[in-house]
């Protein structure tokens, strides 16, 4: 297993894909911005670009004559493309902190950042990956449909909770003030997103068996 | 001790279907296997190395269930499969850091020998290599982990004569010691010729010939006479006919040969077997569903 995340790192992921995600978080430093597009960024630039290089570099095959089990294939993958969402949700934290020393709080047009803004990406990351990888393994080549529709709900979920903040701010007044509820999401956040990632991994495991290479 | 026990393997696809595949291969030996372009070569490799999953079958390597033993078993075996342009933007040295690192018995001699033997070198892309320079190094990777049982899809292909020459030499050496076997595809007869102690011929999706080489040619006969004396007994002996100004030539089962007395008899050559049944009729039961 840790062989196969060596691989990942070493030839599969380009560093650019970290880079990308520290520019995409650096646009937290816009003012009055929507920040739900931040981790949908990450959903409809990094996951298909990522993916699509690993269909030309033909990874697959490549991979499969290695000394190593199907099962252990998706989960080095899934585990590759889940460090890079903590990698660009850590930058988001950080550029998150950034910005309120720049700014000094202030209220935001639309849902501001705390820790209920980043358990809630952990959701949409949660959700995302639970659609994107049952999908993909389908082929485990072929994605743009499943990143398409994942990508698509992702936006909703972001969408339900950006636009009553921009309606109206009182409604997620609470989340601003309640620091106590903020964390809470946090952490409901990140159990979601552990448990959609895990089910996510068993229904991947699951299709890639019956995969043709 | 057979390396590699393949009972049975049935895949089918739409347009295709691999049907009843059974073949064994003992230490210490070379099958070349055999067949036209799209008669069931590279299926009949994806699934016996799980890479495509047969309907029925059972493969054994090493006296282990392929299904139940996948990781063990691909430790002990060098694999190298037609598609070669992987990881094609990346440095040779860097795919080899990757690749060495799954094999408990990586060994960087011998991977610095094949590099130097071939005369590839590790600075250059994949993607920079010519084709059979590409197999080369996908040879040399095989090649570098001590494995028992060697499985190569038409290793040769893209290879100049020399190159060919050198590969087949080196087939040689690694079966010398009576421990390590290779099969490999191929639809270069020559190659047979210099190099395989065992035929597998495969036709449209089955086998139709598993033995040594010397008694698989025996087991056919080339007829030749004037179509004339064709009688519909004889016809429906044929493997396949050519017809030209001159009268015909076919290909038949040496068991057959009584019937055909009154006619002049050769015996064929591996390419004769293989072009005679690429021209056959495909019998229905193995016809595209």
């Amino acid at each position: 297993m840790n062989m196969l995340l060596y691989k990942e790192f070493r030839i599969a992921v380009h560093p650019f894909y970290i880079l990308s995600s520290f520019v995409f978080a650096a646009l937290i430093m816009i003012p009055q911005w929507i920040f739900f597009l931040v981790p949908l960024y990450f959903c409809m630039v990094t996951v298909p670009n990522l993916l699509g290089q690993y269909r030309a570099n033909k990874d697959n095959q490549f991979t499969i004559l290695l000394p190593v089990s199907r099962d252990d294939v998706v989960k080095a993958r899934m585990l590759t493309l889940s460090l890079l969402e903590l990698i660009h949700i850590g930058f988001t934290v950080c550029f998150m902190l950034l910005h309120h020393l720049v700014y000094r709080g202030g209220s935001n047009f639309g849902f501001d950042l705390n820790a209920a803004y980043i358990g809630l990406t952990f959701i949409i990351f949660g959700i995302f990956n639970w659609i994107l990888f049952p999908l993909y393994y389908r082929t485990a080549e072929s994605y743009g449909i499943p990143v398409i529709i994942a990508t698509l709900v992702a936006t909703l979920l972001a969408a339900v909770c950006e636009v009553p903040a921009m309606i109206n701010h009182q409604r997620t007044y609470f989340l601003e003030q309640e620091s106590v509820l903020q964390l809470l999401i946090l952490c409901a956040g990140i159990i979601l997103y552990v448990l959609f990632t895990l089910r996510a991994y068993r229904l991947s495991v699951r299709s890639f068996r019956q995969v043709g290479l | 001790m057979p390396l590699l026990e393949v009972e049975h393997l049935s895949k089918r696809y739409p347009r295709f279907t691999l049907h009843d595949v059974s073949f064994t291969l003992e230490e210490g030996y070379i099958m070349g296997f055999i067949g036209v372009n799209g008669a069931g070569k590279t299926t009949t490799l994806k699934s016996l190395l799980n890479m495509v999953h047969p309907e029925s079958g059972d493969v054994t390597i090493f006296g282990k269930s392929m299904t139940d033993h996948e990781v063990a078993i691909k430790q002990d075996l060098g694999i190298v499969l037609g598609d070669k342009d992987m990881y094609k933007s990346y440095q040779i040295s860097k795919i080899s850091d990757v690749v060495s690192r799954f094999y408990a018995k990586w060994d960087s001699d011998a991977y610095r020998y094949y590099l130097d033997r071939f005369d590839i070198d590790p600075e250059k892309k994949v993607g920079e290599l010519s084709e059979g320079m590409k197999t080369k190094y996908f040879l040399t990777l095989a090649l570098s982990h001590h494995a028992q049982l060697y499985i190569f899809d038409e290793p040769t292909s893209g290879l100049d004569p020399a190159a060919r020459d050198e590969l087949l030499e080196i087939f040689q050496e690694i079966v010398e010691d009576g421990r390590h076997s290779i099969l490999y595809s191929t639809h270069i007869t020559s190659d047979l010729e210099k190099c395989a102690d065992y035929i597998l011929y495969i036709d449209h999706g089955t086998i139709i010939g598993s033995d040594n080489k010397e008694d698989f040619i025996a087991g056919y006969a080339l007829v030749k006479g004037n179509t004339d004396q064709l009688s519909e007994r004889h016809r429906s002996r044929l493997i396949a006919m050519k017809q030209h100004s001159y009268g015909f030539s076919a290909l038949i089962k040496q068991t057959d040969l009584p019937l055909f007395d009154e006619f002049t008899v050769d015996s064929p050559t591996m390419e004769d077997i293989m072009i005679y049944h690429a021209k056959r009729e495909i019998p229905h039961e193995y016809a595209a569903v």
